[in-house]
């Protein structure tokens, strides 16, 4: 990594101004905190890319919804698909690019800025790809806060915006361009597309204006998953690492203990979200002794300490691996791992009640009250 | 023991002992004793949070889908004070079990239709006294069946899985499983009296019930009752009857004693009983192997026959010796000796018959002393001896006290009918009792002629027999004749004259024994013990008068 | 499990830049060894000296030397100024890269070992579905260039080759008979995810070749010419063997045993098949974990090249300063093993004792739960079928490990297979395998 150069801003209070390439370390562990399932298997060549075109285009600006141009046309941009195809097949590299520049087409319009449409994981830092391709700011604001399984799972969707006209661009060169007012019936037109492109598309949609998007985006968001990535890049012990992560994202520690079962695949799915659920079950040391199960989809979606709700979607619920000090992925857990749940509360739309119908407990087939139900 | 109105609700104890519960799996039973008063089949979670206490709920569907849903419903089935749940085997795992035990809330998981079962369950539910009637039902018609104390215990055994039953008789098991005699922890142990005819105390069915098991005591209790007709009938089958029973006695006494003979072959751990033969007790070798211990064998018990710890054999038999007894008397024998002693064996052997007692402790000889006691009438009156053998250890030391028994007998035979001798008391001197005295005295009637044709022949042979007991001394043979020491002289005399040559070393200990098989030969016509005569001043036994009268 | 077998000695061998450490392990006790003399302390002298240490301990002497040869491998990697062959690299993607970045790769050393980048339009997804057919055109341009450039090594890479090989093996064949003499590495030999730690292994895998060929040929004459049937065994990085023909065709395979073997070295010699060992590094201390006497291993990034692989290595992490006995819930139920004595000789220890294993890492797509079985009874048979070609019993085979996992955000029923066998060593192997060499 390049040496530090300029002025950093310092400490975590307030946003940051812009994204240099010294900050990429930091903005990948950020993202992966926002949805933990999902491996390292791609990491040194997205952050070379990105690092690559920061050093060359220099640092992008990252400004505050309010503090753009409300007629200001922006776009947002995410990867579709499974991290394992992308990093199977890695992008060319003008993908994002080229999903935005057909919309552009399409509505003879010019983007003046690009957002992220999640801010989480490879998603958050595609976003970044783009406006230093294009040479635009990014928004500090996103649509859903961390992961969820579906496109039209945002707050533009839920403030009434459609994702379309859409552009899904896969590595192949293939493009498909998506019509759908209604954001569902957009997802499901997308749905069969993307493993037909290779498994992953760039995705360019909910092209919109900064005023509309000033009621309809989460703010912050981009700049909160710097600050999330600094600390995790610290590498303290656990305890201390998670009463600092509580300071910032109010996430706390549910429970620690060991996995003692480990039951993959062990029932058919549900048919509604793509993947095979399966479970693991961890044993509190300490404390109060539970016996905690902790319910997977693609993402976790639901702990129940002693057979009794304890967290659930859209509450982020990450594991941190004690003996190795990081976050534990999905694929990685072993039994007898020492492990640390910690939850994290989603942005505040999604405990309404339209929000938990699109993405609560329900949605995984989990009929139970959530805990946190206002 | 309370008496259970038949409008109680069952309780889940019941309930798992009969189909379709019976053949669920338990992963967890957190009390039996809770009573079911509702079964609810839950497919939803809503149905869940509406059920109220004391219900079994069957989840479905919907609520059965995995791991997290068996989770979340047994914690709803705990906060809502359910009684139990029962579940598909394919959504229960491991987890499952663990916060089962945690959450102290009983779980049992089916291989068949959940709906089926709820169904069955909740027939039985809203007919308790039926299903607990209809269980009591089918265990009497199954004990009607049996006639062999063994096949009741078997049914016993069976119906009540997990609590093992024996039937008892003086503290030592005589059918079905030992274990339940054993002290365990966390088990309570259930008797119920059996008697015998005549409302005498016979034998106690004893059953161990865990603590925290599906059953409570009183329905184990309620099913020995049950049981004790079919177990009475069973042993009174065996009794009634006699002759082929005594055939079968013989057989069994003799491959007892084929038994013992094998050395090795049976080694086994004996009875389990702590070892309380005599000290210094040398013969073991003797009998079966070099521990002295052999399996009591099972079909034993089923004649009723209790080989324990501290064997004593009585052996009874005739004045004299007429070989096999006839049937009838062995009859008549029986039946005397029995009264009051059931439990006692009676087998034919040789020109007698044995029986004995078996009890724990080798110096308790109370039973014996009273069960001899109790037939003397009868010995006087069928001129029978008793002899009683000591106590020693499982089947080998049966058979070395019943050797005893029988030379005591022997003994006792000089003292004349209903004469009871201890073996205790004994000495070498009962090597006499084989002398076979007609025999013997065949010989002084060929050899000594003109001692048997002489008129005043037993002073005389009585005078030479004191001599020789004496070792020779003159004044000692007087005193205990009783005459002057001239008298003796000439007697002495006199018999040298007709051919008893004493002093002859070569011919004293013939004569010695001739003389003493011709005294006792005498002394038995005459009927009458006659001091100094068969074995000497001896001791008597304990307890017992010196001349062998009649006690009161 | 770890062998205490009593009376064979086994020998284990690190090979260094400098010299060669070694180490005869008999029933629980480890004899280091000491070279004849100080200029014999190379991997000839040493080998030597090792089989003549076993003799004298046992009469019957060692059937078998483990050999760890990843230090020289490393070295070679490391070093600026090894003579490792430059690599003419190949990709089989839909699209060439645009992005400079993303068509190089991240890491600096690999980036060095390569002479040229090609790429031929192809490839498939993740479950083998064909993207776009192979372009014969580009395949006919890039095999007359290697022929001209007279590049003798090739390393190729395709999306989606570990679930369709068919493009790979098309363009291998090409180039095989453009450069008849090339030595040609394909990634679908690897399995594995991720087209950059794909090409990065198969990269180094290609230029290693050379090096290892030397290496073992060492070895194996040395053995010839000491008495008796004496089997070489090679190191692998995830702590356990296989034979040199097998390393000789996949030298990648070897890398980072060094590590892993150090685990298994410090847990054989405590007496413990499970426990955390902790390993020195400078200043800090990593601490790695040894399961039923196998290093906890992981397709990884390498610490020393700074790129991940596909091939397993030891999970090593880096060990808090404070002391974790203050962690509430820490394990008081695992032992913790401080690395006794030092790290070269550990590794020895964890040759002598390494077991055959093999390491199966793909993708598979499921209808239904019933089915994941027969698709993970079928990866394990084949894991089976690996571990006895390096080396293992028959029968002797036992599941070390196996994971099935769904792929976050995939269609449902894609599931990511790991599968990992270990073995008792074949002793019977060797000696057919020597016969074989011998008689030509």
């Amino acid at each position: 990594m390049t040496s530090v150069t300029g002025t950093v801003p310092a400490g975590y209070v307030g946003a940051v101004a812009s994204i240099g390439a010294e900050d990429v370390p930091a903005l990948y562990e950020g993202a992966k905190f926002y949805s933990s399932a999902v491996g390292d298997a791609n990491r040194s060549s997205l952050t070379s890319w990105l690092t690559g075109l920061l050093e060359r285009n220099g640092p992008v600006p990252l400004r505050r919804v309010e503090t753009v141009d409300p007629d200001t046309p922006c776009v947002s941009v995410c990867v579709l698909g499974s991290g394992s195809a992308l990093a199977d097949l890695p992008p060319a590299g003008d993908e994002f690019e080229m999903a935005i520049r057909q919309i552009e087409r399409l509505q003879g319009v010019r983007f003046g800025a690009v957002y992220p449409l999640a801010a989480a994981t490879v998603s958050a830092l595609v976003p970044i790809v783009a406006a230093a391709q294009l040479g635009v700011p990014l928004i500090d604001a996103d649509g859903m806060g961390r992961t969820f399984a579906l496109i039209h799972h945002t707050a533009m969707h839920l403030a009434g915006l459609s994702p379309t006209p859409l552009v899904a661009f896969g590595p192949t060169g293939e493009s498909v361009l998506v019509e759908a007012p209604d954001g569902r019936r957009a997802d499901r037109l997308l749905r069969s597309n993307v493993d037909t492109l290779g498994g992953w598309a760039a995705l360019a949609a909910y092209p919109t204006t900064a005023g509309l998007l000033r009621h309809a985006a989460l703010p912050g968001t981009v700049s909160r998953i710097a600050n999330v990535g600094r600390l995790l890049l610290e590498r303290t012990d656990p305890d201390l690492l998670v009463s600092r992560l509580g300071a910032i994202t109010g996430c706390r520690r549910l429970a620690r203990g060991r996995i003692v079962e480990l039951e993959h695949l062990s029932r058919p799915s549900d048919g509604t979200i793509p993947a095979h659920p399966s479970s693991l079950v961890v044993d509190e040391t300490g404390g109060l002794e539970r016996q905690l199960r902790i319910e997977l989809r693609s993402e976790v979606v639901a702990v129940f300490a002693d057979g009794a709700l304890a967290a659930g979607a859209p509450d982020l619920v990450c594991l941190v691996d004690v003996s190795r000090g990081k976050l534990a992925t999905l694929d990685s857990l072993e039994l007898g791992d020492l492990v640390d749940v910690i939850v994290t509360p989603a942005d505040a739309i999604w405990y309404s009640a339209e929000g938990m119908e699109m993405v609560g407990l329900g949605s995984h087939g989990i009929s139970l009250k959530h805990p946190r139900r206002r | 023991m309370r008496t259970r109105p038949s409008t109680l609700p069952i309780t889940l104890g019941e309930l798992v002992r009969i189909p379709p519960l019976a053949a669920a799996d338990g992963l967890h039973l957190a009390d039996p004793s809770r009573r079911v008063e509702q079964v609810v089949l839950a497919e939803t979670f809503e149905r869940l949070r509406r059920c109220t206490p004391h219900v079994l709920v069957v989840l479905h569907n919907e609520a059965a889908t995995g791991g997290w849903s068996l989770a979340a419903a047994l914690h709803l089935a705990w906060e809502r004070n359910v009684t139990a749940v029962v579940v598909s085997r394919t959504v229960a795992s491991p987890s499952s079990a663990a916060l089962a035990e945690r959450l102290n809330m009983s779980l049992l998981v089916i291989d068949t239709d959940p709906v089926n079962v709820a169904l069955q369950l909740a027939g039985q539910v809203s007919a308790p006294a039926a299903a607990r009637a209809l269980r009591q039902a089918m265990c009497a018609e199954r004990l009607a069946e049996q006639t062999s104390i063994r096949g009741v215990l078997g049914v016993l055994n069976s119906e009540l899985q997990g609590i093992p039953v024996a039937l008892v008789m003086a503290e030592t098991v005589v059918a079905g499983r030992a274990v339940a005699v054993q002290p365990r922890p966390n088990v309570e142990r259930v008797e119920v009296e059996v008697h015998g005819p005549g409302e005498r105390p016979w034998g106690r069915l004893v059953a161990a019930v865990p603590a925290h098991g599906p059953a409570a005591a009183e329905q184990v209790a309620k099913l020995l009752r049950l049981a004790r007709p079919s177990l009475q009938a069973a042993w009174a089958h065996t009794r009634l009857d006699s002759s082929s029973r005594a055939e079968h006695e013989q057989a069994a006494f003799a491959m007892l004693r084929r038994l013992a003979a094998q050395p090795g072959d049976e080694a086994g751990g004996g009875s389990g009983e702590p070892a309380s033969g005599r000290p210094g007790d040398p013969t073991a070798a003797r009998c079966g192997d070099a521990s002295g211990d052999i399996d009591v064998p099972a079909w034993s018990s089923e004649l009723g026959w209790q080989i324990g710890s501290a064997n004593r054999a009585i052996w009874l038999a005739p004045v004299h010796p007429t070989g096999e007894p006839p049937e009838e008397v062995t009859h008549l024998v029986r039946a005397s000796w029995q009264r009051g002693r059931t439990g006692w064996p009676l087998i034919v052997q040789g020109d007698g018959w044995v029986s004995w007692h078996s009890g724990a402790d080798p110096d308790d000889v109370a039973p014996v002393r009273r069960a001899v006691a109790a037939f003397r009438d009868s010995a006087a009156a069928h001129d029978l001896v008793i002899g009683v053998g000591r106590a020693h250890r499982g089947v080998p030391g049966l058979l070395r006290s019943v050797a005893e028994a029988r030379l005591a007998a022997h003994v006792a035979r000089e003292r004349g009918p209903a004469a009871v001798q201890w073996f205790d008391q004994v000495g070498p001197q009962a090597a006499l009792a084989w002398l076979p005295i007609s025999e013997i005295a065949q010989v002084a009637d060929l050899c000594l002629s003109d001692l048997m044709n002489a008129r005043d022949r037993v002073a005389l042979v009585q005078t030479v027999l004191a001599v020789l007991d004496c070792g020779g001394s003159l004044s000692q043979a007087s005193l205990r004749l009783g005459v002057h020491r001239n008298t003796v002289l000439a007697r002495l005399s006199r018999a040298r004259q007709l051919g008893l040559t004493f002093d002859e070393p070569a011919q004293r200990l013939a004569l010695h024994v001739l003389c003493y098989t011709l005294v006792s030969m005498w002394t038995e016509s005459h009927g009458y013990p006659q001091t100094g005569a068969a074995g000497g001043p001896g001791v008597a036994p304990p307890g017992w008068p010196h001349t062998g009268r009649r006690t009161a | 499990m770890i062998p205490h077998a009593g009376d064979i000695p086994h020998v284990g061998l690190s090979v260094w830049p400098h010299r060669a450490y070694a180490v005869v392990v008999h029933g629980s006790a480890a004899v280091p060894v000491e070279p004849a003399a100080p200029a014999r302390a190379g991997l000839e002298g040493m080998i030597a000296a090792a089989v003549a240490t076993a003799a004298r301990i046992s009469p019957t002497g060692p059937d078998a030397v483990t050999v760890d040869i990843s230090p020289m491998l490393l070295d070679a990697i490391i070093r600026p100024d090894s003579d490792l062959p430059r690599v003419a690299a190949v990709r089989i993607v839909p699209r060439a890269a645009t992005d400079p970045a993303l068509a190089r790769s991240p890491t600096a050393l690999v980036e060095r070992r390569i002479a040229g980048r090609f790429t031929v339009a192809g490839g498939h997804d993740l479950l083998g579905n064909q993207l776009r057919p192979l372009d014969l055109g580009q395949l006919a341009a890039v095999c007359a260039k290697l022929a001209a450039a007279r590049i003798r090594h090739v390393a190729i890479v395709g999306a989606g080759s570990q679930a369709n090989p068919a493009h790979e093996r098309d363009v291998a064949d090409a180039i095989q008979e453009a450069v008849p003499g090339a030595r040609i590495s394909v990634a679908s030999d690897f399995g594995g995810q991720g087209l950059v730690a794909r090409e990065a292994t198969v990269v180094l895998d290609c230029a290693l070749g050379a090096l290892t060929e030397q290496l073992l040929s060492r070895c194996e004459r040395t053995l010839d010419r000491l008495p008796g049937t004496i089997s070489l065994r090679v190191a692998r990085g995830d702590s356990g063997f296989s034979t040199p023909s097998r390393i000789r065709a996949m030298p990648a395979v070897a890398l980072g045993a060094t590590e892993a073997l150090e685990l298994c070295g410090a847990a054989y010699l405590s007496g413990l098949a499970d426990c955390r060992v902790l390993l020195p590094r400078g200043e800090r201390q990593v601490a790695g974990e040894v399961r039923r006497g196998l290093a906890l291993v992981r397709p990884a990034e390498l610490a020393d090249i700074g790129t991940e692989l596909v091939v397993p290595t030891a999970v090593l992490a880096p060990e808090p300063d404070s002391s974790l006995d203050e962690v509430p819930g820490w394990g008081g139920d695992v032992p913790v093993v401080r690395a006794p004595g030092e790290p070269e000789l550990l590794a020895c220890v964890g040759a002598a004792v390494s077991q055959p294993t093999s390491w199966l890492d793909e993708v598979a797509f499921i209808e239904s739960a019933a089915e994941l079985d027969r698709v993970r009874r079928d990866a394990e048979e084949r894991a089976t079928a690996i571990v006895m070609a390096n080396g293992a019993a028959p029968g002797t085979a036992r599941l070390a490990e196996v994971s099935t996992v769904a792929v976050p955000y995939s269609p449902s029923g894609t599931v990511r297979i790991r599968v990992r066998v270990a073995g008792a060593p074949d002793t019977a192997l060797a000696r057919r395998e020597r016969i074989g060499q011998v008689a030509g």
